[in-house]
């Protein structure tokens, strides 16, 4: 499949254009894992948060396909 | 710009959904059969559903100039009884004949069992026998690379397909390359947390130019809103492009699809 970025707008334009909404998205799974831990789930060992810490680290490594991989880590075999 | 929603569940939704569909261009709508959000206790009651979508929507849509098209078919999810599902697919040709029934769908996988498979298999052999145009479900959340694979393996085994009168629906980043490089055509679907985001239809629609695809709202009974697509249309026009992309992504693309199906007249 041919690929390439055909967005009309430039980089910066596009990070001011969503930089509050990651922000917020950053902030609210911040803010859950602070939630579910104060009810006593530890994160470290609560499986489905630890499969989300485990894709968190997707979302800020610096690989392409960030979204596709994402996805491919929380799919069943 | 007139807008096709190639993908939306309305005997779920009110009157005012179709007006309010009409005020932002919504010309022309498809309904897959689907689950009812409880399981259907005998085959008439899929025959009653049926009825309601080829006599009463296509009625209530006319009333807001939005053409009502429809696909006929035994769901995934409701799949898993055998003999039911036979029952139902043995009436399912009186329907394909009334006028706004342009294929079969949506049909697919809901949790990849076999029996799921059995009957997906049936249903795309009966519309390869009738030249019927379908509409695939692939699987939600984790189970859907596993579903689409298995849809995609057993699709394989059909010389006689042919590729461009089939859509795979409810398609995200994962999911895509496998289906556009078979030769089907792709839909992606708007929804607020389990399915693609606005922004993301968007991405994609970016890194595929001239790709198969489409997008669709969906709308249901479950947290949903025929307006997404509209959504969408507002974001692809503030990431910079033209009328005529837009033009292409929501009515061209679905418009080309559909209009397979004789029955497509807008
Ligand atoms: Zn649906």
């Amino acid at each position: 499949m041919s690929k390439d970025n055909s967005s009309g707008l430039s980089g910066k334009a596009l990070l001011d254009l969503y930089y509050h909404d990651v922000r917020s998205h950053l902030l609210e799974a911040a803010a859950a894992f602070d939630r579910f831990e104060r009810a006593g789930l530890d994160p470290a060992n609560e499986p489905r948060l630890q499969k989300l810490r485990e894709i968190a680290a997707i979302v800020y490594d610096l690989q392409p396909n960030r979204a596709k991989r994402f996805l491919e880590a929380l799919s069943y075999e | 710009m007139r807008v096709i929603e190639p993908h939306i569940h309305m005997i779920a939704r009110t009157t005012q959904d179709y007006e309010r569909m009409a005020q932002m261009h919504t010309v022309a709508c498809c309904e897959p059969a689907f689950w009812a959000g409880y399981d259907r206790t005998s085959a008439q009651a899929f025959h009653d559903y049926f009825t309601h979508l080829t006599e009463f929507e296509p009625k209530r849509a006319a009333q807001y100039m939005i053409k009502h098209y429809c696909y006929i078919c035994m769901n995934p999810k409701e799949a898993e009884d055998l003999a039911l599902s036979r029952e139902v697919i043995s009436f399912i040709p009186d329907f394909l004949a009334k006028d706004n029934a342009v294929g079969i769908g949506e049909i697919g996988l809901n949790r990849n069992t076999p029996n799921e498979l059995t009957i997906f298999e049936e249903q795309v052999d009966l519309a390869i026998k009738m030249d019927q145009l379908l509409w695939l479900h692939t699987p939600h959340l984790n189970d859907k690379l596993k579903g689409t694979k298995m849809m995609l393996d057993s699709l394989k085994n059909r010389s006689d397909i042919k590729p461009e009168k089939v859509c795979f629906d409810h398609i995200e980043e994962h999911t895509l390359d496998m289906v556009l490089e078979a030769g089907y055509w792709a839909s992606m679907t708007i929804y607020p947390t389990t399915k693609n985001s606005p922004p993301r239809v968007v991405d994609i629609i970016e890194k595929y130019p001239g790709a198969k695809l489409m997008v669709d709202a969906s709308g249901d009974w479950g947290p949903s809103d025929p307006a997404t697509l509209h959504q969408a249309i507002f974001e692809m026009r503030r990431r910079g492009h033209g009328e005529k992309e837009l033009q292409r992504i929501f009515f061209d693309n679905p418009y080309s699809f559909l209009s397979q199906s004789p029955k497509f007249k807008l």
